[in-house]
């Protein structure tokens, strides 16, 4: 306590010349703070409002059924038991080429249900999405993204028009807005995308009565992804009588593309953003070390009487080691404050496109770290160097 | 006490090694009161140096309390400076950015003696010396002669075995160096040892036992009350 006491004593004498040394250290610690801060912040604000549009699924593919198939009223019944699970469909694919008078293009056709509206948060653009009566009654309709109406049919505005699947005629009862299902487009590359009923497409493929080997579910509003996906494996587990061990038989995961990728990007940004701090930070050191250096020198006489009335090596060490870690931590104080102030300014002006930044305790911690260990480091060299000097040469030093 | 034997101590300077001590040989017992006297350039700062533990010797046998120190690290003779030893410079050598009472404090504060008793010693040590009522001013706020008070009471706070003074009046006008030397009268008085050190022969004689030192070579001049 007296140290530190005295730590701030000694850095008070010379507040003017404290603060210029500070400043490469707290210029640091707002450059971390604040621009982590802010791309965490950002992320966050953006990764919300993306997963409020959804598009997030758990799949699950089942690769041996043990004579316990997955059913559409499996589907159902988790639906309606399970308050983690707001949605199931089928997913099933199939790649054929689809028929529009003349025109032709390779297609990949999903067999859903219903539910796949919700689970991929789809949007329409004209018309409905496929119905519950659709699947009892295996109708032939399908819907199509805008993008397959343009290329196959030539126009957007082309409901009751007919698609040709493997020679049976689908009528376009709904279009979907494009960039709502991006996910799916990438998959599909050139080839053009429909969803037809589950029931519709178990008779295109003639695999009437086989079970569902792809199917995907959507998490009930406050359950997260996670939790879905432990539930769906008891369940799975629950239906194939299987046990943790023998977990071959399906094979269950969840998607969460834009998460992963907005973490990426975050994680990349805190990468190089961090570095950059971190670079400023060792230059504010290195001001300090110099600071240091100076300040021993002009309390040459100052250590020699206090190694004349019997201060160790030790205790000069830490004396001085102290006083450099203390205007260290100042300046990460001062730092933090700047940060926060900053980060409340920018909030301000961002606050009309609904992205506040906040000050991450995680970044806070690692500089008050980050800062301590550049104290230590940075302040050892000069500590070390008055530690050294002779009680007699100090003593006599300037007269 | 303090015996020093055949103590030699050379430096380097240039070409030329100078003999600032030539086989130096002193016994100072409890409670003396002993003046060393030379010129400059006598080897008397280097003296100092050494029974102040502050350097060792190349050559020669020191004694502190019976204890040889030569060969201790330089921590250890921190120690023994801090606990045996009280100085008092010429120029006082006192802290400026702490107060009188912190600075007679610290040797206390690196014997980690506990707060409530430093401070009670630091009051006693200001009180010994006439200023209490200065306690809580820096250096620069008092006058010179108050300043080598501070440094007398600093040294005396730790109850030294020796009290090491290196012309303590040397900055002082004379009524001030009087009141300085009256003093450490009062506290060999008191029974403490000091050895003081000086260019002075009036200063000098106010101790009972007189040492010359001219080249690195000591010599009685006087020994007034043999004990």
């Amino acid at each position: 306590m007296t140290s530190l006491r005295m730590a701030l004593r000694s850095i008070g004498a010379n507040k003017l010349r404290a603060v210029l040394t500070m400043l490469g250290i707290i210029i640091g610690v707002i450059a971390l703070v604040v621009l982590v801060s802010m791309v965490d912040s950002a992320t966050s604000s953006i990764t919300a409002e993306v997963t409020a549009l959804g598009n997030s699924q758990v799949n699950v593919y089942v690769f041996e059924d043990k004579g316990r198939a997955v059913k559409l009223k499996d589907l159902q019944k988790w639906v309606d038991n399970e308050p983690c699970i707001a949605a199931a469909s089928p997913g099933v694919e199939y790649n054929t080429t689809g028929k529009h008078g003349v025109k032709n293009a390779p297609f990949i056709v999903y067999g859903v249900t219903q539910d796949v509206y919700k689970i991929q948060s789809m949007q329409l653009m004209q018309g409905r999405f496929l119905a519950a009566s659709d699947l009892e009654n295996s109708s032939r309709v399908c819907v199509v993204p805008e993008k397959t109406a343009k290329d196959l049919i030539g126009y957007t505005d082309c409901l009751g028009e007919e698609i040709s699947l493997d020679g049976l005629h689908f009528r376009i009862v709904g279009i979907l807005k494009d960039e709502q299902e991006s996910m799916a487009s990438l998959m599909a590359g050139n080839r053009k995308i429909a969803y037809i009923p589950y029931t519709s497409m178990m008779r295109l493929t003639k695999e009437n009565g086989a079970g569902i080997r792809n199917f995907y579910i959507g998490a009930a509003e406050g359950y997260s992804l996670k939790d879905a996906e432990d539930r769906m494996n008891e369940l799975l587990q629950e239906h194939f009588k299987t046990d943790n061990s023998s977990y071959d038989n399906y094979y269950i995961s969840s998607e969460n593309y834009i998460e992963e990728a907005m973490g990426r990007i975050s994680g990349f940004l805190n990468i190089l953003l961090g570095g950059i701090a971190a670079i400023s930070l060792i230059v504010g050191g290195i001001g300090i070390m110099n600071i240091m250096l100076v300040t021993v020198t002009e309390r040459t006489r100052e250590i020699g009487i206090r190694k004349a009335i019997g201060a160790s090596r030790r205790t000069i060490l830490v004396q001085f080691l102290i006083e450099a870690v203390v205007l260290c931590m100042l300046g990460c104080a001062l730092g933090i404050f700047a940060s926060w102030g900053l980060l409340q300014i920018a909030s301000a002006i961002t606050a009309s496109a609904s992205i506040s930044f906040h000050l991450q305790g995680k970044v806070v911690f690692l500089s008050v770290l980050f800062c301590f260990m550049i104290g230590v480091i940075f302040g050892l060299y000069p500590a070390n160097k008055a530690a050294k000097m002779k009680p007699i040469d100090a003593l006599h030093y300037g007269g | 006490m303090i015996e020093l034997r055949d103590i030699t101590k050379i430096y380097q300077i240039g070409e030329e090694r100078v003999h600032a001590l030539d086989h130096a040989n002193l016994h100072v017992r409890p409670h003396e009161f002993v003046s060393i006297i030379g010129p400059s350039g006598s080897g008397k700062s280097t003296l100092m140096n050494i029974i102040g533990c502050l350097d060792v010797a190349d050559a020669g046998e020191y004694l502190l309390d019976g204890t040889p120190i030569e060969d201790y690290t330089e921590n250890q003779l921190a120690e023994i400076r801090n606990r045996k030893i009280g100085f008092v410079f010429q120029s006082f050598n006192l802290i400026p950015k702490l107060t009188a009472e912190e600075n007679v404090e610290l040797p206390l504060i690196y014997q980690k003696v506990k707060k409530s008793e430093r401070q009670q010693r630091t009051a006693e040590a200001l009180e010994r010396v006439g200023l209490s009522n200065r306690a809580k001013h820096l250096p620069t706020e008092l006058s010179g002669g108050q300043q080598q008070r501070v440094a007398v009471a600093r040294a005396l706070v730790t109850k030294p075995s020796l009290i090491l003074a290196d012309e303590p009046t040397g900055n002082l006008d004379s009524k001030t160096s009087r009141e300085i030397l009256q003093l450490f009268q009062e506290l060999h008085a008191q029974g403490n040892t000091i050895v003081l050190i000086t260019h002075d022969n009036d200063i000098a004689r106010q101790a009972k036992r007189i040492v010359h030192i001219l080249d690195g070579r000591l010599t009685e001049l006087t020994e007034v009350t043999p004990e």
